[in-house]
């Protein structure tokens, strides 16, 4: 074997049998193909596929009320003429978080119907849910604190076959994001858009990676799955969060992916910071404090990257709640996998305070002035 | 009810999984981790299915070389370990003696290479990638994959004790 050929053909010889009988095993196969594949439309957009969104009224589980499309969702403890009411069912069940501390509040329900709300029609008083009278992609939200009072429910019913979207507009203040966050994050099928009615096509909703598992857990963090009730139990002491949010064994900066997953969960304001104090001191993230996100609110950003992309995250400095995220991908990741850029850019004076922005896939032109680099929210696709 | 972005995913895991495992066995020498790092990466992949914009594949080759060659997760995981690459006991039939001798000593001395170095074999000889794009996958430039795959042949000749080629005196050396 005397010329690199030969030597390079040897080799590739015993690899190619050194591997011959490699597979993945049938349950490595089963688990990727049951990976959640984040889609960046069922965060916020909600296909209902026919003619009616309701939103129901419920108290410690039990449907008071439903109302129909174009209602105004009432704020806590406002009375709802039950006349408005839709009987609808659902084969999703809200998360036992949800089912044992439910207030008296406003459930924004999605639900595919073939004909127009039907007055009268009131849901049975021992479920949760609302009924359909075509109960085929139907779902229920269920939040444990209000929906922001004075949201706005619209819908467009364009036929059984045309999909069509809710949009909750809702007048954010921030206060009650939480609530919006709960209803996404129990169901699959139903989301929440908050939208500014000035600028419709901009995602403006909280930040809701969600879907349902099999399970029913809530939230995933790193490999484990947590549920609603440890959800609610993860510590507010920074290395405990850290630990909880961590798989053991894994390296520190192992750490990020759990805090990805936990990101558009719904955290008290302790977990927050606990949340936000773990992200600045993990290995590798840049945190810049003391600047502002895309429409101008004070934050803390801090920056992660990975994989050719830079994960930027705001977050407001005192409520330590997410404002806007997004994605940097480098001159290399353009280079080489052809990045498409977003053309236009929207006009952020329309924007007002307590509105969460995502975007993603915007490049800039060197490392070294990505902070001065320009970008800007995309159009909701 | 899957979406287009699921459905797509699910095809890609079909399509690509066992191609990539096999890559990843040889990055990392060890079978088993090697799915656990397929795992992680066809993980991220999914993430970031839905704004993926360029070829999948390679993006989760990039992940997987990296979860390879980190040190931080190397560092994490047993302070010896020495990659295992399995070598297969029986010849192939029709396969010479001297043939399966040189693989045993070549699947070795892979294994003994330095991740970088084990990388750029294998993304450039086993999944027969260009250079540009291994220099992608390693983020790196083309001259480094160049240099690094030279060092690389050499060292595996060191280790697998073969002989050095003999320099062809008619022909310049390339300078370093």
């Amino acid at each position: 074997m005397t010329s690199d050929d030969e030597l390079i053909s040897a080799l590739s010889r015993a690899m190619t049998a050194c591997t011959a009988d490699d597979a993945p095993s049938a349950s490595l196969v089963q688990t990727l193909v049951r990976l959640p594949v984040p889609s960046p439309r069922r965060p916020y957009l909600v296909p209902v596929g026919a003619a009616a969104v309701v939103t129901a009224l419920t108290a410690g589980g039990v449907v008071l009320a439903s109302l129909p499309v174009g209602s105004t969702v009432p704020a806590a403890g406002e009375s709802v003429s039950p006349a408005a009411s839709v009987a609808v069912t659902t084969s999703a069940q809200p998360s036992p978080q949800a089912a044992a501390s439910v207030a008296p509040s406003v459930v924004a329900a999605t639900t595919a119907v073939n004909a127009a709300p039907t007055p009268g029609a009131v849901a049975a008083p021992t479920t949760t849910a609302t009924t359909t009278t075509a109960p085929t992609t139907t779902a229920t939200t269920t939040s444990a604190s209000p929906t922001p009072a004075g949201a706005t429910v619209t819908a467009t019913a364009t036929g059984p076959t045309t999909p069509t979207y809710l949009t909750v507009v809702a007048p954010m203040d921030g206060s009650d994001d939480a609530a919006l966050l709960a209803h996404a994050a129990s169901w699959s099928v139903t989301s929440v858009t908050v939208t500014d009615t000035a600028h419709p096509g901009v995602k403006t909703a909280p930040h809701v990676d969600t879907y349902q598992h099999n399970d029913s857990k809530a939230f995933y963090a790193d490999q484990a799955e947590i549920s609603w009730d440890q959800l609610a139990q993860l510590p507010t002491a920074t290395e405990a969060f850290r630990a909880a949010v961590k798989e053991p064994g894994h390296p520190p900066n192992a750490v990020e992916k759990g805090l990805q997953e936990l990101i558009g969960a719904p955290l008290s304001l302790a977990q927050r910071k606990a949340y936000l104090a773990v992200a600045e001191s993990m290995p590798g993230a840049v945190v810049t404090s003391d600047t502002v996100d895309q429409i101008g609110r004070s934050a803390t950003r801090v920056r992660i990257e990975t994989d050719l992309i830079l994960d930027d995250y705001y977050f407001d400095p005192v409520s330590y709640r997410l404002l806007e995220s997004g994605s940097t991908w480098t001159p290399e990741w353009v280079a080489h996998y052809k990045a498409t850029q977003p053309t236009g850019t929207p006009d952020v004076s329309t924007f007002g305070t307590g509105y969460y922005i995502s975007y993603s896939n915007w490049s800039y032109a060197t490392p070294a002035n990505a902070s001065a680099a320009t970008t800007t929210p995309t159009p909701a696709s | 009810v899957r979406t287009d972005d699921e459905a797509a995913f699910v095809a890609f895991v079909h399509a690509r999984s066992k191609p990539l495992l096999r890559t990843a066995h040889l990055l990392t020498g060890d079978r088993e981790r090697a799915e656990d790092l397929l795992q992680v990466a066809f993980e991220r992949v999914a993430r970031r299915w839905s704004r993926l914009d360029g070829d999948p594949e390679a993006y989760l080759r990039r992940v997987l070389v990296n979860l390879a060659t980190d040190r931080w997760r190397r560092a994490g995981r047993r302070v010896h370990e020495v990659p295992r690459i399995v070598i297969p006991d029986e010849p192939a039939r029709d396969d010479p003696i001297d043939q399966v001798e040189t693989r045993h000593d070549l699947l070795r001395a892979l294994s003994q290479l330095g991740a970088r170095q084990r990388a750029v074999l294998v993304l450039r000889y086993f999944d027969d990638l260009s250079e540009k794009d291994v220099a992608a996958a390693l983020d790196c430039s083309v001259g480094n994959v160049k240099s690094t795959s030279a060092r690389a042949l050499a060292r595996l000749r060191d280790l697998a004790e073969l002989d050095h080629p003999t320099p062809d005196p008619a022909r310049p050396r390339s300078p370093r």
